[in-house]
């Protein structure tokens, strides 16, 4: 396994997700970013905080997977 | 846009100057390598990118690496949950739901014995399964970031945080710790801090005229501490127009009815809106923000594209220890964060739907 590859390969889909692709590879599954409005979120004590927005990397692993 | 096999397959022969050909073999290779390992019960990580296991299900399932998570967040980069209503005071404001709660104390006073006290089992378990790949400076060696254990899901939850989840339990805890504190201190210090706050509200109003405001509306408290030094950031540089007063009495009339329609009083100044002029306002107000960029320019630009449709634009400056300056382009001045929410509703569609409430003080 050629370590240039994997760094590569791990480039290219970082740079694809920042760019909001979605990445899909037959045999592994799909890589998307998906993003996450600003919310606000209540605690237990009655504290309400607001969340700040953020983006979070949604795999999906390819159907046949699940054998 | 999706990037599919082939067009990842060009993307890389770009990247690596390979040939299409070796890329694709590479490429299957590395798939069989994440199935290989994973079906040996075994986790696979590619530095810097993520980590690949079979699940309990059987499902392989993708962990990303808190670095990649960092960086597709960096637009948010030193936002911190703000608060928007206090904890109850009473006895019972430590929700018993987290255990971090537990641990916290520990840290806390500093048991540096804590792993000597532990059963080795557990201390064993403590220690990440993936912690000696994390720190390993060999950025590259494929055999080595596989790990012996299996992380099985369940141990993880009970044992580390999810390193999936870690971004969003950190900031968690940020509060959280910030929330103990506070009590164990005390409620004296919360209601000096209210009467404080209170005051200071009260002479600001004073000094505005907008004494009407302060009838219906108790003042925000407290917010996460760096959320403040963010929204430090001036204002923009280009000095806000003063307000124009066309009459005398307009002004007070404006503020009196705060709820007149924004989108509609275009160049009129009322003191918050969406559109018009920038108001100088001193105190706590809201701001929708459509964009953050690391170039003054860009953010300039669009700031004045924003201007030149009738909308009231500022320019933050946040200096971010990470990503050094970030300049982040605001649509609008609100007085509460529900007021930026119902407005940036109301945003044309041809505007970033990724937009987030910020603090300016």
């Amino acid at each position: 396994m050629d370590k240039t590859f994997v760094k590569a390969f791990r480039d290219v889909v970082r740079e694809e997700l920042i760019k909001k692709n979605i990445i899909e590879i037959e045999g592994l599954g799909r890589f998307e970013n998906r993003h996450l409005k600003q919310r606000e979120e209540k605690r237990e004590n009655g504290q309400v905080l607001m969340m700040p927005p953020r983006d979070e990397i949604l795999f999906t692993p390819e159907k046949r997977e699940a054998s | 846009m999706k990037v599919d096999r082939n067009k990842l397959i060009e993307l890389l022969a770009r990247k690596t100057s390979m040939e299409p050909e070796d890329v694709e073999k590479h490429l299957s290779d590395l798939m069989e390598r994440i199935r290989e390992a994973a079906g040996r019960g075994k986790a696979l990580e590619i530095k810097g990118f993520g980590l690949f296991y079979f699940n309990r299900e059987g499902i392989l399932t993708f962990d990303p690496a808190e670095e990649l998570e960092t960086e597709i967040n960096f637009k948010y980069a030193g936002m911190d949950p703000v608060e928007v209503r206090k904890p109850r005071e009473s006895a019972d404001t430590i929700s018993d739901s987290e255990p971090e709660e537990e641990e916290d104390p520990e840290d806390i006073f500093g048991l540096e014995d804590e792993e000597s006290t532990l059963p080795p089992d557990k201390a064993d378990r403590d220690e990440k399964p993936m912690a000696t790949i994390f720190k390993e400076e060999s950025t590259f060696d494929l055999e080595s970031t596989e790990t012996e254990e299996e992380p099985e899901p369940e141990k993880k939850s009970s044992d580390e945080p999810d390193p999936k989840r870690s971004g969003r339990k950190s900031r968690k805890e940020k509060v959280e710790k910030g929330t103990l504190e506070k009590n164990s201190i005390s409620t004296i210090i919360t209601t000096i801090l209210v009467v404080i706050l209170v005051s200071v509200a009260l002479i600001l109003a004073w000094d505005n005229g907008l004494f009407d405001f302060l009838s219906d509306d108790e003042p925000y408290e407290v917010v996460a501490a760096q959320e403040e030094t963010e929204t430090e950031a001036q204002m923009p540089t280009e000095e806000p127009e003063p307000v124009e007063e066309e009459s005398d009495q307009t002004d007070q009339a404006e503020m009196e009815t705060p709820q007149s329609d924004e989108e509609a009083d275009t160049g009129n100044s009322s003191l918050y809106g969406l559109s018009g002029q920038l108001a100088e306002l001193e105190g706590r107000h809201y701001t929708i923000v459509l964009h953050s960029m690391r170039q003054q320019a860009n953010a300039e630009r669009e700031q004045q594209y924003l201007e030149d449709r009738g909308y009231r634009s500022l320019i933050l400056n946040v200096d971010h220890p990470e990503y050094g300056s970030m300049w982040r382009v605001g649509i609008g001045q609100f007085e509460t964060i529900q007021d930026a929410q119902e407005a940036a509703g109301d945003l044309p569609t041809d505007m970033p739907d990724n937009f987030f409430i910020g603090l300016i003080q």
